[in-house]
């Protein structure tokens, strides 16, 4: 069953002079089990777009439906509603800031619980989301606070994953980690989609992170969806998404270039091995062309 | 949102009060509370009543600024009344059962709800003309003749400055932990009081391990701009005491004198 | 110039001791931009420390234009000749307005008023803040917040800069206006800089790239002979930039070189 955003309107602090409208008539469906990107500048919306998602905040105009029910709808019962909410995990940025417990363990145990599991089946939840996220068991007895910057991470997503939701929404998970930190946490991202079928909605500024993995992104702008679409579709925008400062991947914007030059090249590649066979090819068509000549 | 919290009530402008050093106007407010226990009779009040209106106006802040400023104490002011009325002995003048308002306890109650509203308003007016750092400064100038009796005037300014750079700072951090321990199911609102004091803990963990962070990245920032305490230190903003100050000064003092006089003479 | 002799910092704790700086011999030269390069627990941000004596070395020495970290008496004048940005923005700010933390370092030094007015207002115009000045810390952008630390740090007219990872913790847009501030100080105003990063995207930028790893310098060059060691950078789990790794891939057929940087670049060379 889908998740539907239905003419959402978000306004902070509405009713006075600091009023400022977030978000304004939003539509969007995401199906289970897809790999959304949704991208966006700081400040167009994509962070209370993903709030309002996970019910954290009600939107002031429209509807966020959960397999057809309305999260915010006052006549469902509060604990259904609940339940409901939290089938959509959230991470936020820099998760680890919300780590507090004495152990690795405890501390992903505390969303199972929240949700009425007991003593063990919160412990066996926990444990298989350690695995998920890949942290060896070794450490569930361990302080969250003496482990690396990236294995921090990793224990406040398993945190999340632990409550078993069926759509996890992270935010700007790689920030701050270095290249490997980050290689390693996008793979195990697109690992839980794959392989445990959890639709994944990745919220970014980098084009290059979310072209790799995601099935349909949808760009954010001054509050509005401003285009949404596969990547090869998305890119195909190219000179607008500069000019909203987002830009495209290295290679596409490689290839797009060449294709100026007069190079007969597709412009809808973003992985590197792809864009080598497909600069060969014309390279060599080129080179033929010039013997012949 | 949350980030638009502001700490204190500084209203902007440019009015004499707004133009006064800080110091002058610490010392004026203190003036002012003296004298307002000075006073014991009509005249008096008379005195200060006109005195608070006339740096009101001189201001030129709303009214409606300083009546914010009294609401959160109106419950306050109106028992204190109520108890001055009805405890003062003298002659009475409306009984119910055992309960009785004499002439004398209704001055009483008089003067006392006006003394609180003009001690509120007077505060008031300091805060509302006044930056918080600009106030900083002036405690931190003023306390510092107390320092060869060991006040640690510079100190305690720079822990106030820094106080006021970081609350909006942690506020906002306290909005992000909730959101995400909202999000792995956390319940604030419900449950007994044990309970609820419990459901803190995922809040209280997180922000003070931050605030410790952050504290030692700010040590070693001030240590890395050649931070070495108040000594040798200067300011971008020196406080001057001008023409205006002097006035200000005379003015206080002549306001008590004027009080202590109300007090013998009338 | 800033002259590191056979550096070691070692940390000691309950569990052991582990050795940050390995043994290192570096000199950093008077208007260079040098980038160091390295992964997360690599020992550049140790490393930083010890050029401005936050640290002091537990073996070797650290000399600063001839002075050493270790003599105290000389301690402020080093951490006056080089300024630190960190990268928690929000973390290095004191003040509670702009203009009053950028004059916070100045104040530090003792200057008289109308002297750290004239500094203030030029080192927030050199950063393009000037319009903020009044303006709380806590209202800005990441970017803008770094760079009112920047304005902070010149303002105090250092001939060195360490940045430690500034952009870490920034958005795209904060990211280039941090490092278009870097680069105009090293151009114009002919400030050393020394860019303690994980990005290659910056390291590119730098006239000398020194990569490091487990406490050591693994090799150092210009950006050009750094970057086309593709497999060695991978190995210590490095980015390499994307033109870089395609140049390569389609050199061995097309003959075009290993070491290109930019877009330009490899376009140029394919059509010639």
């Amino acid at each position: 069953m889908p998740l539907e955003v239905k003419n959402v309107e978000y306004t902070y602090s509405p009713n006075t002079p600091n009023a400022s409208v977030a978000l304004k008539g939003v539509d969007l469906t995401i199906d289970e089990g897809e790999f959304v990107g949704i991208i966006g500048h700081t400040g167009s919306g994509k962070s209370t777009l993903v709030q309002l998602l996970c019910g954290l905040m009600e939107p002031s105009e429209g509807q966020i439906l959960i397999d057809g029910v309305d999260i915010n709808n006052k006549e469902t019962p509060k604990d259904i509603r609940k339940k409901l909410r939290l089938q959509v995990g959230m991470v936020f940025q820099y998760p680890e800031h919300q780590l507090f417990e004495e152990t690795v363990l405890k501390d992903i145990c505390f969303g199972p619980k929240n949700l009425g599991f007991n003593e063990e089946e919160a412990k066996k939840l926990a444990k298989d989301a350690m695995k998920k996220v890949g942290l060896p068991l070794k450490y569930a007895e361990e302080s969250p606070f003496d482990l690396s910057g990236g294995q921090k991470r990793r224990v406040a997503i398993a945190g999340v994953l632990a409550m078993k939701p069926k759509y996890l929404i992270l935010d700007e998970p790689t920030a701050g980690l270095d290249p490997q930190g980050r290689e390693e946490i996008l793979a195990q991202v697109q690992q839980m989609q794959k392989e445990l079928g959890i639709t994944i909605i990745l919220v970014s500024h980098s084009m290059d992170d979310v072209a790799r993995f995601a099935d349909r992104i949808i760009v954010m702008n001054k509050g509005e969806k401003y285009l949404e679409g596969t990547p090869r579709e998305i890119f195909a925008h190219d000179e607008e998404l500069i000019s909203l400062g987002l830009g495209i991947p290295q290679v596409t914007q490689i290839l797009k270039r060449l294709q100026k030059e007069g190079w007969a090249v597709r412009t809808d590649i973003v992985e590197l091995d792809a864009a080598k066979e497909e600069i060969l090819k014309a390279w060599r068509a080129r080179k033929g062309g010039n013997n012949h000549a | 949102m949350l980030r638009d919290v502001t700490i204190g009530q500084y209203l902007p402008g440019n009015s004499l009060l707004h133009r006064l050093d800080p110091r002058s106007k610490i010392n004026g407010v203190l003036f002012f509370m003296i004298s307002l226990f000075v006073i014991n009779n009509m005249v008096g009040y008379w005195l200060m009543v006109i005195s608070a209106v006339g740096m009101i106006l001189l201001s030129r802040i709303p009214l409606k600024y300083f009546l914010k400023g009294i609401k959160p104490l109106l419950l306050i002011i109106i028992l204190t009344v109520i108890l001055q009325a009805l405890m003062t002995p003298g002659e009475i003048i409306w009984q119910w059962k055992f309960l009785h308002v004499t002439k004398e306890g209704l001055i009483q109650a008089l003067f006392m709800g006006t003394r609180l509203v003009l001690l509120v308003s007077i505060t008031s007016l300091l805060t509302l003309t006044t930056t918080p750092i600009v106030l900083t400064e002036g405690i931190e100038k003023m306390l510092n003749p107390f320092k060869v009796i060991g006040v640690p005037a510079h100190e305690l300014a720079m822990m106030m400055t820094i106080a006021l750079r970081f609350i909006p700072t942690l506020i906002e951090e306290t909005d992000k932990i909730m959101k995400a321990q909202a999000a792995r199911g956390a319940d604030f609102e419900s449950g007994n009081l044990i309970k609820r004091v419990n459901a803190l803990i995922p809040i209280l963990v997180p922000l003070f391990l931050s605030a410790l962070k952050r504290a030692e990245d700010l040590a070693t920032a001030m240590e890395a701009r050649g931070y070495h305490g108040g000594e040798g230190r200067t300011r971008l903003k020196e406080l001057h005491f001008a023409g205006k100050d002097y006035g200000a000064f005379g003015m206080a003092v002549i306001l008590l004198l004027a009080a202590i006089a109300t007090r013998v003479l009338f | 110039m800033i002259q590191l002799e056979n550096l070691t910092h070692t940390y000691s704790s309950e569990q052991g001791k582990n050795v940050a700086v390995d043994n290192i011999s570096l000199e950093i030269h008077k208007g260079e931009h040098l980038a160091i390069l390295g992964q997360n627990g690599c020992g550049k941000s140790t490393l930083a420390k010890h050029l401005n004596a936050l640290l002091l070395p537990t073996a070797g020495r650290v000399i600063v234009e001839g002075m050493d970290t270790k003599d105290e008496s000389k301690l402020w004048q080093i951490r006056q000749t080089v300024g630190m940005v960190f990268q928690n923005p929000d973390n290095q700010l004191v003040a509670t307005t702009v203009e009053e933390d950028c004059a916070f370092g100045v104040e530090n030094l003792g200057l008289e008023p109308k002297l750290i007015r004239q500094r203030v207002d030029e080192a927030l115009a050199t950063v393009g803040m000037s319009e903020f000045k009044e303006k709380a810390p806590h209202l800005l952008s990441g970017g803008q917040k770094q760079r009112v630390a920047i304005a902070g740090i010149i303002a105090m007219r250092p001939q060195y800069i360490v940045f430690d990872e500034p952009t870490a913790m920034l958005d795209p847009h904060g990211r280039s206006e941090v490092i278009q501030t870097m680069q105009k100080l090293n151009k114009e105003e002919n400030i050393t800089i020394i860019n303690i990063t994980h990005f290659m995207e910056e390291a590119v930028l730098a006239d000398r790239v020194v990569v490091m790893d487990k406490g050591k310098i693994a090799f150092m060059g210009t950006p050009k002979e750094v970057f086309r060691q593709v497999e060695r950078l991978k190995a210590l789990h490095l980015d390499v930039p994307v033109v870089t790794e395609l140049a390569q891939a389609i050199g061995a057929e097309t003959g075009i070189d290993g070491d290109i940087l930019t877009i330009e670049e490899l376009v140029v060379s394919l059509c010639r």
